[in-house]
């Protein structure tokens, strides 16, 4: 076998050390709207690399697939806890604290209103809806991204803004 | 710019609150090499090795097992063996402790030529 691939296996703890200084900032931005606050967020991030941390092999050579898997795993995070709080989601309030925003009522109103909405989102249709219309990101990078074809991403995306428009005019 | 896309980005979490502190940011990092570092892994050069261990093994247990199960054969058939070597004795206690036993030729047949 080759030597290189032991040389990777015991620069394990390096290899997630660069892998995190490359990719925390993103994939934090990321989490944090996927998720309802700040803490959610951290915990996501820290998760995420952790599974890195318990499977290296899993992890594919190259900045963009590193990123793609990180993203993937990340939104498989999302979607678990999605689901086992999808109930409680929909009856309570996870709004961020309105002292946080400093801002008038009507504005916090506002914000709430299209929290809530997104977090209505299945977690990869959110992550579609984020990335494209939050980050800007191509289409075809979306679909990288998340391991889907573009198509699918234009369908999250379509089906996501209907369900948005949908929810924000029920809960105004 | 659409109505959708500037109230996403109104409520946009990341413009409105700084991101990750540092010091979470450390915390977390050094939580994570930590835990790549005592992650026990299998070098990838060994992990052909321990598949031919394991083949090995599981070969080398089924060899024993198939011979067990031959011994456990051949003991059950020793039973029976012993059934008809008793079957062909008859024995007799007579009062004062006298013992008679017959042994009959296991080559005994009744249909025989007479001496």
């Amino acid at each position: 076998m080759s030597p290189a691939l032991d040389e990777v296996d015991s620069g394990h703890p390096e290899r997630l050390a660069r892998l995190f200084d490359a990719h925390h900032g993103r994939l934090y931005s990321l989490a944090r709207r996927m998720t309802a606050s700040a803490d959610a967020a951290r915990d996501v991030v820290q998760e995420t690399f952790l599974r890195g941390a318990r499977s290296p092999g899993s992890i594919p050579e190259g900045r963009s697939q590193e990123e793609a898997w990180l993203v993937r795993v990340l939104v498989n995070i999302c979607r678990d806890e999605w689901r086992k709080q999808s109930v409680r989601r929909r009856h309570a309030s996870e709004l961020p604290p309105a002292e946080e925003h400093r801002s008038s009522e009507s504005a916090i109103i506002a914000r709430s209103t299209i929290w809530r909405a997104l977090a209505e989102l299945p977690p990869r249709r959110r992550a579609a809806i984020v990335m494209y219309e939050l980050e800007g990101t191509p289409i075809p990078v979306i679909a990288d991204l998340l391991g889907v074809h573009a198509v699918t991403v234009r369908w999250h995306l379509s089906v996501g803004r209907r369900e948005l428009a949908r929810l924000i005019g029920a809960q105004s | 710019m659409n109505d959708l896309t500037s109230r996403l980005r109104d409520a946009d979490p990341m413009r409105l609150e700084p991101g990750l502190p540092p010091e979470t940011r450390d915390a977390m990092r050094r939580a994570i090499v930590a835990a790549a570092g005592g992650a026990t892994r299998i070098p990838r050069w060994r992990q052909p090795l321990a598949l031919a261990a394991m083949t090995v093994l599981a070969v080398g247990g089924a060899a024993l097992a198939h011979r067990f199960a031959g011994d456990r054969d051949r003991t059950g058939s020793a039973e029976p063996r012993v059934a008809a070597v008793a079957a062909t004795q008859l024995q007799f206690r007579t009062p004062g402790g006298t013992r008679i036993i017959w042994t009959i030729d296991p080559a005994f047949q009744l249909g025989g030529n007479l001496p």
